[in-house]
């Protein structure tokens, strides 16, 4: 059976302003899998990724050539809206960011909310649940659904930054680093919820830890200096790198 | 150890000094402060309530204090829908041409003299219709607190950090959405200051009032078309009066003034729940 691609990239170039920072990347990440970007800080991971839902507009220096394919159509094609794109392509950041003047309940259901997704009061009261058990959350705030999020541990919050994206029922789920700023039993949890969570969805996970991509991942995408220096299968990147700088990076030499 | 001697005597030196030069910078506030009471408050015991509701004739200041409130509401009605969005825009768009100029103008504008203010508002209002009006006097009035609650606005928006505006993106909102649903809320705090700030420094003018709203004393007013008082207008004319009489009641007015300046300022800024970030 074909493989299918959640994304793939043409010839992706990024500059901000003159600066060439993502320089020609050709990738196929394919469906429900667990997709790993490292590389040392600066190379352009957090980049490249925000390429994906086309969040990267938001900075005015930035300017995107080549192709973005998600599920075979091409994102920066001149009749797609950025706001759809960002509906099917969740995203999940490095700083657990839920809105603080929100309640827990109202952080999952803000999305939905404000884009009409859902009609009734019912209906929302599903979904918010169902978003939350998905993000494994559930049973540690179904009692305080409407406390703010500041009464939350960072991997909680993380957590619910995760059910707020699922609630609008994404295909991929962007994350850029969603460990970097939480504690160990934290980081846990949420490398446990990949697991579950790319039955039903396409994760591509940023992270400056070789050894996170080699735990949760599939497949890993090395990425130094903005280019793809190798891509595979991450058994075979970890235990027989082709390229000397992926070795020298998953070995800890280089950082 | 003498070394750490002199040391810690400088430490102590120093916060002593800077101790000092605090308490002389806000003197003058609990001056004000202590002084207005001190001559206000026997003035309006000895009036009573009356001082608070009567007219003038009758001893009070009542229609001065309508009025006071009156053109705070009315400037507020004018300036704030246009403040808000001005400082939104110069917020979301830094530096298009106009966000930049906008930028430069509302600093003008906070420091702009304010009986200026209050010359235009006569000549494009005042003259126009033919009398001073509460109108006029809110006009004027608005173009003073429009400035600051756009400058609070922009500042307040400007501190939310980026991330949040990259999540409500994330979520696939509309612009419109991320800003007026989102972002505002969460900028609550700082621009509710701002417009508290906006208003209690109109709830204080007198210049802008002089030649637009003209003064009401003897009656209440009736129609925003029509001249009306204002408290700190009324002690400006009291204190030019030659009779004792008359600087009583203006101390007595300057509390009232004060007390509505605190109405303002201190329960609304202690009920708004501190957002985290």
């Amino acid at each position: 059976m074909k493989t299918r691609y959640a994304i793939e990239t043409e010839n992706l170039r990024i500059y901000y302003g003159e600066n060439e920072v993502i320089k020609g990347i050709n990738l196929k990440i394919p469906q429900n899998t667990v997709f790993a970007l490292m590389g040392p800080s600066g190379c352009g991971k957090s980049t490249l990724l925000r390429a994906f839902n086309r969040l990267l507009e938001l900075n005015k220096d930035a300017r995107v050539e080549g192709k973005v394919m998600i599920f075979g159509k091409n994102i920066y094609a001149d009749d797609v809206n950025p706001i759809d794109v960002r509906r099917e392509v969740g995203m999940v950041f490095q700083y657990p960011n839920p809105f603080p003047h929100l309640t827990i309940y109202d952080n999952v259901a803000m999305g939905l909310k404000l884009n009409h997704l859902v009609r009734s009061k019912k209906e929302m009261d599903k979904r918010v649940r169902w978003a939350l058990e998905k993000s494994s959350l559930w049973n540690e705030v179904k009692d305080r659904l409407e406390d703010y999020p500041s009464s939350l541990s960072g991997g909680q919050k993380q957590r619910l930054v995760i059910a707020r994206a699922l609630a609008l029922k994404p295909k991929i789920l962007l994350m850029d680093e969603p460990t970097a700023n939480i504690d160990p039993m934290g980081t846990k949890n949420i490398e446990s919820l990949l697991f579950e969570l790319k039955k039903d969805y396409t994760i591509v996970l940023v992270t400056h830890e070789p050894a996170q991509a080699a735990r949760v991942s599939d497949y890993v995408g090395f990425l130094y200096l903005g280019k793809l220096v190798e891509v595979g299968p991450t058994g075979e990147i970890f235990e027989k790198p082709k390229h000397e700088l992926t070795e020298k990076y998953v070995t800890g030499v280089l950082v | 150890m003498s070394g750490y001697r002199l040391r810690k005597g400088k430490e102590v030196l120093f916060i002593l000094a800077i101790s000092i030069l605090t308490f002389v910078g806000i003197l003058p506030l609990f001056h004000i402060i202590v002084t207005v009471f001190m001559n206000g408050l026997p003035f309006i015991l000895e009036r009573g309530f009356t001082f608070i509701t009567g007219t003038l004739g009758e001893g009070g200041i009542g229609p001065a204090i309508a009025g006071t409130f009156i053109l705070i509401f009315l400037s507020s009605l004018i300036g704030l829908p246009v403040a808000l969005l001005v400082g939104i825009h110069a917020y979301e768009y830094p530096d298009s041409k106009i966000g930049r100029a906008t930028k430069t103008l509302l600093q003008i504008m906070l420091e702009f003299p304010t009986i200026l203010v209050g010359v235009f508002a006569m000549s494009v209002i005042a003259i126009p219709m033919g009398t001073y009006s509460a109108f006029a006097g809110a006009f004027a009035l608005a173009i003073i607190l429009m400035p600051y609650v756009a400058v609070y606005t922009q500042e307040a928006m400007r501190q939310i950090p980026f991330t949040y505006r990259e999540a409500s993106f994330g979520l696939g909102l509309s612009r419109m959405k991320v800003i007026f649903k989102i972002l505002v809320p969460l900028a609550k705090r700082g621009i509710l200051t701002g417009v508290l700030i906006g208003m209690a420094k109109v709830a204080g003018e007198t210049a802008p009032l002089l030649f637009t709203a003209g003064g009401l004393y003897q009656s209440y007013p009736t129609s925003i078309t029509k001249p009306v008082g204002a408290v700190p207008l009324l002690i400006y004319t009291l204190v030019q009066s030659p009779s004792k009489a008359d600087h009583a009641m203006a101390w007595g007015a300057s509390l009232v003034l004060l007390l509505i300046f605190l109405l303002i300022f201190i329960p609304v800024r202690l009920s708004l729940r501190e957002v985290k970030l």
